[in-house]
């Protein structure tokens, strides 16, 4: 059982300049100022990786804490084989990917004839789409991808992983990263043009 | 195009090329002017998706996900509080038990349920008991 204390870790350097590892360590050892400095660090990643994936919606922010509260209670099980950002961004796209496919079965339900437009409503908090917004319709625009494209372009693109990165992290070939790439990336220049020509 | 070309052309992209790869690339530019429009279009997407990386920042998740954290904490601890006290009862319990069993072995030199009970030196009460008795 972990024991969060607040009493700084003793004999140690700042947590600012700690390494990761010794960061680790220290959230075993129940100091919750190390487990604050270890969200800290990664939460601007792990919410990009969200975001492009479920969009800027709270699902994407459930997401963001459901993946450090998933690591936080995992703990004693990580290995430290991969860096932590690396683990982190794992559990993300899992969760996220998880959620989009909840969030397609809700509306599979609730409305079985509109997959087969373009539906800027697929997440209810992008459908605030004003004419020029670029960053809405990139956000919708990603929505329209598979999540399996969605997922290479949050990593290789946005997240700024190299191919082979992308393909550990999502556990595919790397020939898949690729053609799934080439693929969104072909299907985001088509569902861009035509909101620019609305 | 090609599943090939389609390769070549994404890692031309990407930069990711080995040298045997790049002078395919360079063929397959000269060859098809459509893979040179389609790396400016992928360009532009790309460009595009850099300037909307503003609107993926994290906002006040941080404070929230730590709440989130501490809260679970907190349940976590009374949960183990809970836990504790369960297991020092039951193992009170058990030393009660025990000792109880062995006062009824010393006492009795034997284990019966009779003397566990409290009623081993009771006669039964029936008609010639109560005469005797009274």
């Amino acid at each position: 059982m972990r024991n969060f204390t607040s009493v700084p870790v003793k004999n140690s350097p700042p947590l600012q300049s700690m390494e990761e590892t010794e960061l680790l360590l220290a959230v075993r050892q129940g100091h919750s100022a190390a487990m604050t400095e270890l969200v800290e660090r990664n939460i601007a990643a792990v919410s990009r990786v969200a975001k492009a994936m479920l969009g800027n919606t709270p699902e994407a922010e459930d997401v963001v804490q459901e993946t450090f509260i998933r690591f936080w209670s995992h703990l004693n099980s990580y290995r430290h084989e991969a860096k932590i950002s690396t683990f982190l961004t794992r559990i993300t796209i899992n969760l996220a990917i998880n959620e989009s496919r909840r969030h397609q079965k809700r509306q599979a339900v609730e409305r079985p004839l509109d997959g087969l437009t373009l539906n800027p409503q697929r997440f209810p908090q992008t459908v605030q789409n004003t004419p020029g917004d670029d960053a809405e319709h990139l956000h919708t625009a990603l929505q329209e991808l598979e999540e399996s494209q969605r997922a290479v372009v949050a990593l290789r693109l946005l997240q700024g992983y190299s191919t082979k990165e992308t393909a550990q992290i999502l556990d595919i070939p790397l020939g898949t990263v690729l053609s799934r790439l080439s693929r969104a990336l072909d299907k985001l220049k088509i569902i861009l043009t035509k909101y620019d020509n609305v | 195009m090609k599943k090939s070309n389609e390769n070549i052309l994404i890692k031309g992209f990407l930069h990711e090329l080995s040298p045997e790869e790049e002078s395919l690339f360079q063929q397959l530019l000269e060859e098809k002017p459509e893979a040179i429009q389609t790396l400016h279009q992928w360009e532009k997407v790309v460009l595009r998706l850099r300037g909307f990386e503003g609107s993926l920042r994290s906002g006040g998740l941080l404070v929230s996900t730590l709440e989130r954290i501490n809260r679970l904490e907190a349940l976590k601890q009374l949960q183990f509080q809970r836990y504790k006290l369960i297991r020092n009862i039951s193992f009170s319990t058990a030393a009660a038990l025990l000792l109880l069993l062995l006062y009824v072995v010393l006492q009795e030199n034997a284990l019966n349920l009779n003397g566990l009970l409290g009623i081993a030196g009771l006669k039964s009460d029936d008609f010639t008991n109560l005469l005797a008795n009274y």
